[in-house]
């Protein structure tokens, strides 16, 4: 059965249509990148599936739930802003996922914040905007969760960086997990994803195994889809 | 970190290269146990969906064995590893005749250059 | 879940109210110690104005910083970035918006109380231990006890109505915010338009009630039954505001839920 499923999901803002009737399914223990230009929707269906927005029509399900109390304890979720508290120390935050997720491993967290070199006393808010996106991530992979939902995890960061991101989401999502991962840069997420899904305007112009597209088009992913929507 | 991937095929199989090249030099001796899926995926930097595709293949063709609770060993078949090898070589020295024909090169010239190479290489180092 | 919630807005809030706490019975004990020693002529006197100076801004920042803090742990903690961490906690809207103006409360009974205790210490400090000499006296003439208020029915009505008082005006502000919010630019001055829109429209609706009370001859029923037995009339208002303001608060309760839950618009 997916883990997660779109039925005609649309979603307006005002008279601007960000999604259009998408079917889509996603199955346990993919790693699924969720690509397109700006402004094609890969956000807003990210926030559909975790509440933060309501479908102006048709639904989305998580493991057959609607959005809610239920499907927030499975899903960790990792929004392309600060969205930590800035006034918490890292000791702070630990405890708080830990109070509130129970899918949250903090021998996890502790051991990837010791090799990032940040101590639990110092607050979010003093550290750089690198180590501040490194720490997100890494409470993020801790949770144990069903799903993850990435939303831009590697935008405008240096080389060094990404591969640190990558590491630690194949490092740490749990095996039986869906990770999605939405991102415009395709060529450095490739290697790591078993399918895509592109998203073009508001609706599904493409949803197959990555090989499989490689195998098919003779050229990478982000070479195929340059080439066929003059897009990125 | 990552192995470097060319754009033209399948992840899986040029991951499958990477391994055969690996075993034929011997940086996996025979008989030696291959690190988990897991790790040998964030070795390359792929997804370990990938990866276990590309050990499926290897098992297929002999070169790696699994046993289901020890994990995956390199064949200890000699006659497999050189089946390997000569494959290999044979990929590389077509190759290798195809590019030394394409600069005007005749079959003798061809066979004569390799022979004194050879030849010299063992004077230097005696 | 609430309680989980409730426990993070007492460190939230804690981290900046109890310094501010602390700081204010410090200054309240050296206020009062300072006019029993210190020389209270102009010149000589300064340093004792000065302590009461401090003492008198500290009471004000408690009060300013409690209401300061009640508005924007709501609007940054929910409808700012950490907004987009809160609601994705397991759990629904109404029990964030409810650990919110729990929590404002607490905290307000908390100021209230503290301000008390710093006016109390104050006098502990100026009358030495007088004024437990006063206290003892008091409670040896029971005669006198019966002057304090007692905890009737009137006077836990009261109380009720205090706090619901409060919760109203925490959930009105909300509402105003949370549709202050629905707009992309402007939003803190869409949330004070919202409020002075709640404003009027109350004042309209007390004075067409009003006008109907007369039109009907409610008040003069009422005037009829205070007439007969002041205690029922009293217990009547009581019943009937406690009411009104039980009305007001799920009003503007349901306005935040339904923003929040529905048309929430994170940055």
């Amino acid at each position: 059965m997916s883990i997660l499923e779109c039925r005609g999901l649309s979603k307006n803002y005002g008279s601007v249509q960000a999604l259009r009737n998408i079917d889509l399914s996603l199955e346990s223990g993919r790693i699924v990148g969720l690509v397109g230009p700006n402004g094609s929707g890969k956000t807003t269906l990210i926030k559909l599936a975790q509440h933060l927005l309501t479908p102006t029509s048709g639904m989305i399900t998580i493991d057959g739930m609607l959005p809610g109390p239920q499907t927030k304890a499975i899903v960790s979720y990792l929004p392309d802003r600060d969205f930590l508290p800035q006034w918490m120390n890292l000791d702070q935050l630990t405890a708080f996922y830990h109070e509130f997720f129970a899918d949250f491993n903090p021998a996890k967290s502790a051991d990837m914040l010791e090799s990032l070199g940040v101590t639990g006393t110092m607050p979010l808010g003093k550290m750089s905007k690198g180590t501040r996106e490194k720490v997100q991530l890494i409470f993020t992979m801790s949770r144990e969760a069903r799903v993850y939902l990435l939303d831009e995890p590697i935008a405008g960061v240096d080389p060094a960086t990404r591969d640190y991101i990558l590491r630690t989401i194949l490092t740490n999502y749990s095996e039986n997990a869906l990770v999605l991962i939405s991102t415009h840069l395709i060529t450095d997420v490739e290697p790591i994803l078993d399918e895509v899904v592109f998203l073009q305007n508001g609706t599904i112009a493409l949803h197959e195994n990555a090989d499989a597209l490689r195998e098919r088009t003779g050229k990478s992913i982000d070479g195929y889809f340059r080439e066929v929507y003059r897009c990125f | 970190m990552a192995w470097k991937f060319n754009d033209n095929a399948p992840i899986y199989l040029q991951i499958v290269n990477t391994l055969k090249r690996n075993i034929a030099s011997g940086a996996y001796p025979p008989g030696s146990r291959l690190p988990s899926v897991r790790d040998l995926a964030l070795e390359a930097g792929v997804n370990p969906n990938t990866m276990q595709r590309a050990l499926s293949e290897l098992e297929r063709s002999g070169l790696v064995n699994s046993q289901r609770t020890a994990g995956r060993f390199i064949t200890e078949d000699a006659d497999a590893l050189l089946d390997l090898r000569k494959s290999m070589s044979d990929e590389i020295v077509s190759e290798f005749i195809a590019r030394l024909r394409g600069i005007g090169m005749s079959d003798e010239q061809i066979l004569e250059t390799v022979r004194d190479k050879i030849n010299s290489e063992h004077k230097e180092e005696p | 879940m609430l309680l989980k919630l409730i426990g993070y807005e007492m460190k939230a809030f804690g981290r900046i109210m109890l310094p501010l706490y602390a700081a204010l019975l410090g200054f309240a004990l050296l206020t009062g110690l300072s006019i029993q020693f210190l020389p209270q002529d102009f010149l000589s006197g300064l340093p004792g104005i000065l302590i009461f100076m401090l003492y008198g801004i500290l009471m004000m920042s408690i009060i300013i910083m409690t209401c300061v803090l009640s508005v924007t742990r709501f609007y940054k903690n929910l409808l700012g970035l950490e907004g987009y961490l809160m609601f994705s906690l397991p759990t629904d809207t109404a029990t964030l918006i409810a650990s919110k103006v729990l929590s404002v409360l607490i905290w307000s009974m908390l100021s209230t109380v503290v301000s008390f205790l710093a006016i109390f210490l104050s006098a502990l400090g100026a009358g030495g231990v007088s004024i437990f000499k006063g206290i003892a006296e008091i409670f040896s003439h029971p005669e006198l006890l019966e002057h304090l208020p007692s905890a009737s029915a009137a006077t836990i009505l009261f109380m009720l109505m205090i706090i619901l008082g409060a919760a109203a005006s925490i959930v009105r502000i909300y509402a105003g915010i949370a549709i202050g919010h629905q707009f992309s630019d402007h939003r803190i001055l869409m949330s004070i338009v919202a409020l002075i829109a709640f404003n009027m429209i109350g004042t309209t609706l007390t004075t067409i009630c009003s006008r109907a009370g007369v039109y009907f001859g409610v008040f003069d029923s009422l005037g009829q039954i205070f007439e007969a037995d002041t205690t029922q009339a009293l217990y009547l208002a009581q019943g009937g505001m406690i009411l009104f303001l039980l009305v007001q608060t799920a009003f503007f309760g349901v306005i935040t839920w339904l923003l929040l839950d529905r048309k929430l618009n994170l940055e």
